[in-house]
Formats: structure tokens, sequence, C-alpha cells
């Protein structure tokens, strides 16, 4: 009965308030909508909001993998790494807190004076959200600070205040082959020099420790993922710290004194084609020189002018079997599509063994021997020798200079070229260069890195250096000799002997090519030209330990590579022998075989066939092969002729004139207008 | 023997409770125990919170006790009591007993324990408006007409509702008076007032609402909220804050939530006032989809008990006493629901019986209290043989309404 009498009166409030049918829909609507927006929040989409969640609860703090050490070939530190700790501050949080307070607190933990640290917490804009109070690598001075920051006392003075590690790269040398070694920028990325090209290996995979945090920081409680550091590799370089500190000082030095624009210079083993210093120097100032912000001997191109003839007469060496004893017949000048080249200093039509032609440097004779053996194998042999391609050194910005295909040469480039002129290489190529003739004629890769080494000392990655046979043995021997011409009295480098070593080298002094105010890049005039004198070298030049090679940019007070690079070449050579503790390699003092058997003769390629037995006169018995190619003909045009001449005539030689010091005698005679010709080379 | 035993009061009061309503309002507490161990963190020691709000239950258990064991006719008598009380208490809060928090004057200190007047004046109001608005027991008051259309009780049940409303309004507590009106307007609605009555009450409460919110005399937070509500992302940390990272804890509790004690949002201090006003959002982050229905599927049987008991209330004045906790509850419920998932603007009202707050606990639990107690006083007699079948209501005989019938085991016949 009463839950019938409960019934009715149910029934009742509906009947007498039908708008309780409204409230009841009212009601509904607002179940409904709320569903929907609890549904469209919690189980159409909810990723959006756990990432937002996770976006401002979950926060990553970056454990330094550290980056590898460079280090020298005697494992002398040139770049380290080091953790620290940044004490970064927000001043817009900090503002609003006590800043005097914070200070006074941090002060006597780093030593420094409240004010400073006051100064620092304080914005410097309404914008300005962070500043970097304080790096520190000191543990001691960070658990203090930890401390008072865990400390409930205390922590509130730490609101905007955070701890973040770092890594210091550090340069124990300072300024020793900084160019070579480069930098790394504020996020420890290589940036330049060895940093950059082994930024990979040298960097070390950075770890992560994920943790939860709240409002107030760092909350121990949650979850934590920690991803380990892995520290990079280590490179342990070709260089020698103090090859490096010698070469550098006496190149700042040569620079300072001569007011060039800069130097550099590489110091190589023949050998091996590792490079014991790399330096570059560039001015600062009126009186100074100092290290170069970047690696010019890799990245600076340049004419390198005389030098460049090394590889006309290894070339002749190798492929027209010349020796340092045989005779050239060297007129006055050469013409070749209407430019004349000539000698400096200049001379009539002269008799000179090749090592004389290259000890004086005559442009003549090594534009000539070019034309003998053709501009297309001349272009082999140049590129051969590594002309107009990187060294396979990779190194940051390294640039492969320029030494166009004989096709596409214009104009006097058959000439120009084959003296240095008309095509650029840069320093590292010259080093490659000089280390063939010193290596019996196997090129060798330079090479910088000696070894990758992991964490634990581990090789982690092999360096191999390619090498390619260029030139004979025989070729490069005969090329060594001639080289020692040039610093022989008469040469154009005797500044660069040394006393109780035999020297092996080549001066090279080009004209710069430079915007002299008028828009245009040229070459200047005689009032306003600009130099750059290279000098390579091979010490000890019986068998070469040490290659030397440097560029001076633009001396002022002297000019020629005789007289600025020659003496430099000297001084840096002396003290990597000393250094590198290399003995001279033979009897010293003695004069050169090429000089004893000079003879002047002349001939022609006829008489040549029939020349004279072993025994005759060695005045009479030897020919002279005399080219005479057609006024304004290509190079090319004139090629076979003297070639097959000279076969003919080298083969014929009896080994007893040879031996008993009857060179062949190779006359070059050729019918050119060679009056007002001008030889750019020096 | 059994019949005395059944005959004791106690026994009686346990038999006509209603054991769906006190166990959904019981599950809600101890899932607002949950939340606020969770959000206070007390699975890390801090078990403050927790004590606190285990002392307010135990308190409010005693006293829905007392309320619902009470006949709520004699309750009655005590309403112009309460009513002065709660006045001179709102007074006191504005003078030197008050203290602030939040922004809001409204709160009385009384050792560790501090009590929200404004809270407590929600009862008043609708003990106050019942009482306006139904007859009074006995005779004399029989041939009374209905109360609600008579211009005196209205004037005086808007005068009492007036005073409360400004008093509370000075404190700054905006989200009560919204619910104080809210609930009005369920009681004059339910005491079936002139409708041209609650169409002026409605219009004038807004147009009330918005002169106040233009002169800024509501002052300048509830203006940030408004049209923070509106554009949340325009001041992401400042007024658009709360809801954001409400919405944002909300949302990442998925179907299943990130686990009780394991939402960064509610353990990690982003989601503010977790314990008290945003208590939901940390139950929806932590249980999910799930967990959230499971509450408001909860407070939706709490208040289907409760409307029952106000359909089956055999007076007007219980009817309205019933139907007013009804609105108070729904009010809040849907309120501070809205405002957690960004479809209504933030307002400072907890989450009954779930959110920390020894007042808000305490005058649900009274409220509910005055539930059981019309409950328990509503004979369950056949119509014609009581007395205290109110005339308004037509007892209409009709057919058996299967789906809103009360449930068996609570209203058997004994």
């Amino acid at each position: 009965m009463s839950r019938r009498a409960g019934r009715r009166s149910n029934r009742s409030l509906f009947a007498e308030h039908p708008q309780v049918f409204v409230v009841l829909a009212v009601f509904f609507t607002v179940m409904v909508v709320y569903m929907a927006a609890l549904i469209d929040l919690q189980a159409v989409r909810p990723e959006r909001y756990r990432d937002l969640a996770a976006d401002q609860s979950i926060a990553s703090r970056k454990i330094a993998g550290f980056r590898g050490q460079i280090v020298d070939r005697e494992g002398y530190v040139l770049a380290a790494s080091t953790p620290t700790q940044l004490i970064i501050a927000d001043p817009q949080i900090v503002q609003d807190n006590d800043p005097e307070w914070t200070a006074s607190l941090l002060a006597p933990i780093l030593e420094t004076d409240a004010a400073l640290i006051v100064e620092r917490l304080l914005p410097a804009s309404d914008s300005d959200r962070y500043n970097e109070v304080a790096v520190t690598s000191d543990q001691d001075v960070l658990k203090q600070i930890r401390a008072l920051v865990d400390d409930d006392e205390t922590t509130k003075a730490f609101a905007g205040i955070v701890i973040r590690p770092e890594e210091d790269r550090l340069y124990p040398a300072g300024s020793l082959a900084r160019p070579l070694v480069g930098r790394v920028d504020v996020d420890e990325v290589g940036r330049s020099g060895l940093e950059q090209q082994f930024d990979e290996l040298l960097r070390g995979t950075a770890g992560r420790e994920q943790y939860e945090r709240g409002v107030f920081g760092s909350i121990s409680v949650g979850q934590r993922t920690v991803e380990p550091a892995a520290k990079g590799y280590d490179l342990t370089l070709t260089i020698d710290h103090r090859v490096q500190y010698g070469t550098e000082s006496i190149l700042q030095d040569t620079c300072e004194k001569l007011g060039a624009a800069g130097a550099s210079a590489i110091v190589a083993n023949p050998a091996t084609g590792e490079i014991y210093a790399m330096a570059s120097v560039e001015r600062v100032d009126q009186t100074q020189c100092g290290i170069a912000p970047y690696n010019k001997a890799a990245i600076d191109t340049f004419e390198p002018g005389s030098v460049m003839k090394l590889v006309a007469f290894a070339a002749a060496a190798d492929s027209l079997g010349y020796t340092a004893e045989d005779r050239l017949l060297v007129p006055g000048s050469i013409t070749v599509a209407d430019k004349p080249f000539s000698d400096h200093p200049r001379h009539d039509e002269m008799e000179m063994t090749m090592a004389e032609a290259l000890g004086q440097s005559s442009n003549v004779a090594a534009i000539t021997l070019a034309q003998q053996m053709g501009s297309d194998t001349y272009y082999d042999y140049a590129r051969q020798f590594g002309f107009g391609a990187d060294t396979g050194l990779n190194l940051a910005g390294e640039s492969a200079g320029v030494l166009r295909e004989p096709s596409e040469w214009l104009g006097s480039d058959a000439g120009s070229i084959v003296i240095g002129q008309g095509m650029t290489v840069n320093l590292m190529q010259l080093s490659a260069a000089f280390n063939t003739v010193g290596n019996g004629g196997l090129y060798i890769q330079p090479s910088l890195v000696k070894a990758v080494k992991d964490a634990d000392g581990g090789e982690a990655e092999t360096i191999d250096s390619p090498s390619r046979q260029i030139i004979s043995r025989e070729a490069a021997a005969e090329t060594l000799r001639m080289l020692r011409a040039v610093t022989s009295e008469g040469g154009t480098g005797t500044k660069a002997s040394i006393d109780g070593y035999s020297v092996a080298g080549k001066t090279g002094t080009a004209w710069k090519v430079f915007d002299n105010g008028s828009g245009k890049l040229s070459y200047g005039t005689e009032n306003d030209r600009r130099y750059v004198t290279t000098f390579g070298g091979l010490v000890p030049a019986e068998a070469p330990e040490i290659s030397v090679v440097l560029v001076i940019d633009e001396p002022r007070t002297a000019t020629s590579a005789t007289t600025a690079a020659a003496p430099a070449f000297a001084e840096i050579a002396q003290y990597a022998l000393r250094v590198l503790n290399v003995a001279p390699a033979g009897p010293t003092g003695d004069e050169p075989v090429w000089r004893a058997k000079r003879t002047l003769i002349r001939g022609t390629p006829a008489e040549a066939t029939d020349s004279p037995r072993a025994g005759e006169d060695v005045a009479e018995a030897e020919s002279i092969v005399t080219a005479t190619p057609a006024e304004g003909a290509t190079p090319e045009a004139v090629e076979p002729e003297p070639q097959s001449s000279v076969d003919q005539l080298v083969e014929v030689a009896p080994p007893e004139v040879l031996e008993n010091g009857g060179p062949t005698v190779i006359a070059v005679d050729l019918a050119s207008d060679s009056s007002g010709g001008q030889g750019r080379g020096g | 023997m059994k019949d005395a035993l059944n005959r004791h009061p106690s026994v009686q009061f346990f038999r006509q409770l209603d054991l769906i309503m006190v166990g959904s309002a019981l599950a809600l507490l101890v899932i607002g125990l949950g939340a606020i161990a969770s959000t206070t963190g007390a699975s890390g020691g801090s078990t403050g919170f927790l004590l606190r709000q285990v002392v307010f239950f135990s308190v409010g258990a005693v006293v829905f006790t007392i309320v619902a064991s009470t006949d709520y006719q004699r309750l009655r008598t005590l309403v112009p009591v309460g009513i002065g009380l709660t006045i001179v208490v709102l007074l006191a809060v504005l003078g030197p007993f008050g203290s602030t928090v939040n922004g809001t004057r409204g709160w009385i200190r009384f050792g560790p324990f501090s009590v929200q007047p404004a809270e407590f004046a929600k009862l008043a109001v609708i003990a106050g408006l019942a009482a306006a608005l139904s007859r009074p027991l006995g005779k004399r008051f029989q041939r009374m007409g209905n109360p609600a259309k008579d211009p005196r009780r209205i004037m005086g049940a808007l005068v009492l509702l007036g005073v409360i409303m400004v008093l509370v309004l000075a404190e700054g507590e905006t989200g009560s008076v919204l619910v104080y009106c809210m609930v009005a307007m369920a009681i004059f609605f339910i005491a079936e007032a002139p409708p041209r009555l609650l169409g002026l009450l409605v219009v004038s409460g807004m147009l009330a609402f918005a002169l106040a919110f233009s002169s800024g005399l509501l002052g300048d937070h509830v203006a940030d909220r408004f049209t923070s509500f509106l554009d949340a992302d325009a001041d992401p940390r400042g007024a658009g804050y709360n809801q954001i990272q409400s919405v944002t804890a909300i949302g990442s509790g998925g179907l299943l939530g990130q686990g009780v004690f394991q939402g960064p949002q509610t353990q990690f201090g982003f989601l503010p006032e977790k314990q008290t006003d945003f208590i939901f959002a940390a139950v929806g982050e932590e249980t999910g989809f799930l967990g959230v229905v499971v509450v408001l599927s909860l407070y939706g049987l709490l208040l289907k008990r409760t409307f029952l008991v106000a359909r089956a209330a055999s007076d007007r004045f219980g009817q309205l006493l019933v139907i007013g906790v009804f609105a108070m509850i729904l009010v809040q419920v849907v309120q501070n629901v809205g405002m957690t998932i960004r479809v209504l603007p933030i307002t400072g009202i907890p989450l009954p019986l779930v959110s920390y707050g020894g007042s808000s606990l305490l005058t649900t639990l009274i409220a509910l209290g005055l539930v059981q107690s019309v409950k328990a006083h509503t004979p369950r007699s056949a119509p014609g043989d009581g007395s205290l079948v109110p005339p308004v209501l037509d007892l209409r005989q009709s057919g058996p309404v299967p789906e809103l019938e009360p449930d068996a085991a609570t209203i058997g016949p004994q």
C-alpha cells in the first residue's frame, strides 16, 4: 500500500509540474554537452594533451659526451674537452625574488663580489631571460650550490637559476697549430680546421637524462630515463708540436721582417707523406704578424711561379730520360702564341745543363722541355704530381687550385703554366710534389692524422695514404740532383743552403693578381707589383728525410724567393732537422757532379746519330739536337721531331761517355724572335 | 521483543536510510579522499590534508546522522534562528574576524581550521526559501493559499536572498552567489511561483550581473576569468593558465588515466587548486574517462535519489528543501566540472563531497541529512488517511511509473 502511495505522489509532481520536463531536458542537454566535451578531451585525441603535459613536465638534461682529444704525434695535447657547469639566471624570475640575497649566497662560493653577481642577476631589458652568471668546472663549487638549492631555507633564492652541464673545449697549446686544428662553436660543434673535418669522429654522443619536473623544478620521485653519453674518438696527428712551434715562429718573424701580408709553410716526411708542421701566419698590424685565423696552407691558392718548373724538369727526366748533366742550348727567349718568354737575368743563346737550367730557373728551358714532351704529356705529369686536384686530406675549406686541361689552354698558357703562372696551387700540393721527388718518384697522399683512437686507446679507424709511382726512381734521383743546383753557387736559392746539409730545392717568385684600384684584377704595373714567393726543398738532398715548402704572400722589403723565401726555408729546415734529429746524409761541401762535367758543344740532330764513340774528344763527340719549330706553331706540333731525336740521341749515347763524364748535350735552337721577351717567372 | 527492537529509533533510522543515496555519497567521499591523497602528496608522506578531510568527514557523518534522524518539520522552527545566525556570521567575516584566502575575504579562522560561512549560507538560503514559500504546519494554515503566489512572502524570500547575496558578494565569493541564485530559481520554480516572476528574476539577475561585471564591481579577477574563458590562449601563463592546465590534465588522462599518483599535471604542480576547485581534473588525469564517468554516474545516482525524495515528499516544505539541496549539488557539479573541461568559465566552486574543504563537506552532508530526514519522515500510508499530505498536491491516481519506481529495498512494505 505504501508503495502505491509513493507512486501516486511521484506521479503528482509531474502532473502538477509539467515544467519539470523542461528542467530534465536542460539537465540531459548539459549531460550530453559534458559527455561530448569529455569524450573529445579524453577519448578522441588524448595524445595531444599528453604531449602538452609532457612538454611541460618532462625536461631533459644533456649529459655531455666528451669530445675526443687532438694530440700531436708525441701525445702532446692540442685540443681537449673538460666538463664545466654553466650557471644561468632567468632575470625575469630572479628579480621578483631577492637578487641581493641570491648574490650574497653565491658570492662566497664563487669567490666574487656580490655586487657583480647582482648585476648579472638583473635583467638588461624586459625581454632579457638569459644571463650567464658563472662558468665553473670546480665540483666543490657545484656541490655547495646544490646544497643551497636543496636546502628549504635557501631554495627560494634559487628560483630562476639553472645549472647546466657543459663541456669546454680547451686548447692547452694556445695558438699553436690553431689554424690547422680549427675551433668549435658554443655548442661544441667543429666549425673549422680538423675540428670540423673530423667532427663526427671527435664528437661524443651526448647522453640524455629525461626527468619529470614540476612547476618548482626537478622532482626526484619522477621517472628518469638515462641514455649514457659516449666519448668521442681521439685524433693523433702526424704533427710534431716542436716542429710546428718552430715553423710558426720562424714564419712569424719572416712575415714581420719582410713586411709580408702572410705566410704559410708545411714540413713533411717525404717517405711517408706525414706532415710534421703546417703553419699559417698573417699580418695583424703594421709591425706584427700573428697566427692566421684559418689554415691558409690548405685553403689559400696562389700562382706558384718558378717552383712549378720542378714538374717540367722531373717530367723531362722521366719521359725524356734527361739527366742533370744533359746539356741544353738555351736561346735568349722563346715565343709561345706571340708571347715571348725570356730568362732572368737575360742572356743570349747559351748552353746549360739541365741542373743549371733549373738552378738558374730558366723559363726558356722549362718551356722548351714541356714542348718537347708535348703539352698533353706535361699536363699528365702535372696532374700526377697532384696539381689541380684535392690532396685527399679533405681539410675543411681545402681548395684544389686550378690546372686546366691543354684543350682549354688559351694564348700563351702552354708557356706560362709551365713556369707557374696562369694556374694555381695550394701549399699542400707543392709539399706532396716535393715529397714525390724526395721519395723516389712515389707519390704518397699527404697525411695529417696518424691514428684515430677510441676511448680505450684502440685503433678505431685506419688511416691509409694511397700512393702511386709517378716518375721512375732514376728520374727522381736525377731531379733531386738538378734541384741541388738551385742552392749551389750560381743557383737562385743559395740562401736556402744549410751548414752541414745538402739541400735540394726550388725557388718561386710570381706576380700576384690583385685589384690595384681599377676594379679589375691584374698583375699590376712595375710600380705596384705584388709578389708571391715560394720555396720548396728537401733535406738532406742525398736521401731526403724532410721536405719544407713555404709561401710568403706579398713580401715588401725583399720581393724574390731568392731573398725572401729561401732564407726562411733554411731557418725552418734547420730547426726541423735539429728537432727531428736528422743527421747529414753524406759528405758535405763536395762539388756536385754535374758542375764538373760541364761542356759546351753545338751540333745538329742529323749529326747526333753519327755521334762519336767512346774515347773521342768529348767536345767533338757530342752533338747538338736542334729543334726548329715553325714560328707560331703550337707546342704540340713541334713535338715529334725533337722527341724522336732525343730518344735516338739518348739511346746511342755510349755508357762510357757518360761514365767518363761525357754528357749528352741537347741544343735547343728555336728560331724565334725573342728580343722583346719578358718572362714573368723568377 | 522483535517488535520492540524494530521500533528502536536507531533501527528505524537505518531501515529508512536511503542506502543508494548514502552509498553513492560515500563512494564520492572515498574517491575524494583518494584524490586528495594523490593531489596533496600523501604517498610522499604529507598527509595533513588527507587527515583533516577525514576529520571533517567524521564530524560530517555525526551531523548527518543527527539531522537525518530529526524530523525536518521540527527543524523548520529553527530556520529563523539559522538565518539570523548566518547573517551575523557573514557580517562578522566582513568585520574583524575575517581572513582573506585567494583574494576572497570569506574565512573565519578557528585554530588550525578555517570556516567558510558562505558555504553554510547555502543551507540558510535553501531552508529560508523553502520555509517562506511553503505553508507552515498547523490547522490554522490549512486554508492558506500557495505562499509562492503571495507577494509579501515572495518579497520576504527575495529580501532574505538579497541580503545573503550582497554579504557574500562583498566577501568576493561570486561562485557561491551563483549557487544561491540557481538554488533560489529551482525552489521558486517547484514552489509554483508565477511564471512572470520567474522570468523577471532571470532577466533582472542577468542585468544585475551584466551591470556589476561592466562596472567592475565584481573585481578584475572575474572579468579576467570570463575573457580567459573565451580565449584562454591569449594569456596562457596568466588568466588562462588554470583552464589550460586543467584541460591538459583531463585530456592527458585518456580512456584509462595516467594511473593514481602518477599524473604529471597533478603530481608536479601544474594543475592549480588541485585538491579543491580543480580536483575533478586530477581525477580525470589519473583515472581517465573511466574514472570520470564513474564519478559523474555517482552524482547522477545521488541526484536521482534526491529527486525521488522530492517527488515523494508529503508536504511542500520538505519538497522544497530537497529540491534546494538537489539544485545546490547539481549546480555545483555542473559548474565545477564545466569549468575544468572549459565548457564554463572559472568560478571558485568546489566539487561537492570530493573537493578538499571542511565547510563544503559539512554543508553537503547537512544538506543530504535534510534530504534523508524528509525521506524518513514522509509517511508511507495510503492517501486519504494522511493529515500531512499537503492540499496543494493533487495526488491523482494513475498507473505505476516503472522507470521512476523507488527502490524496493529501501522503501519496502513494513
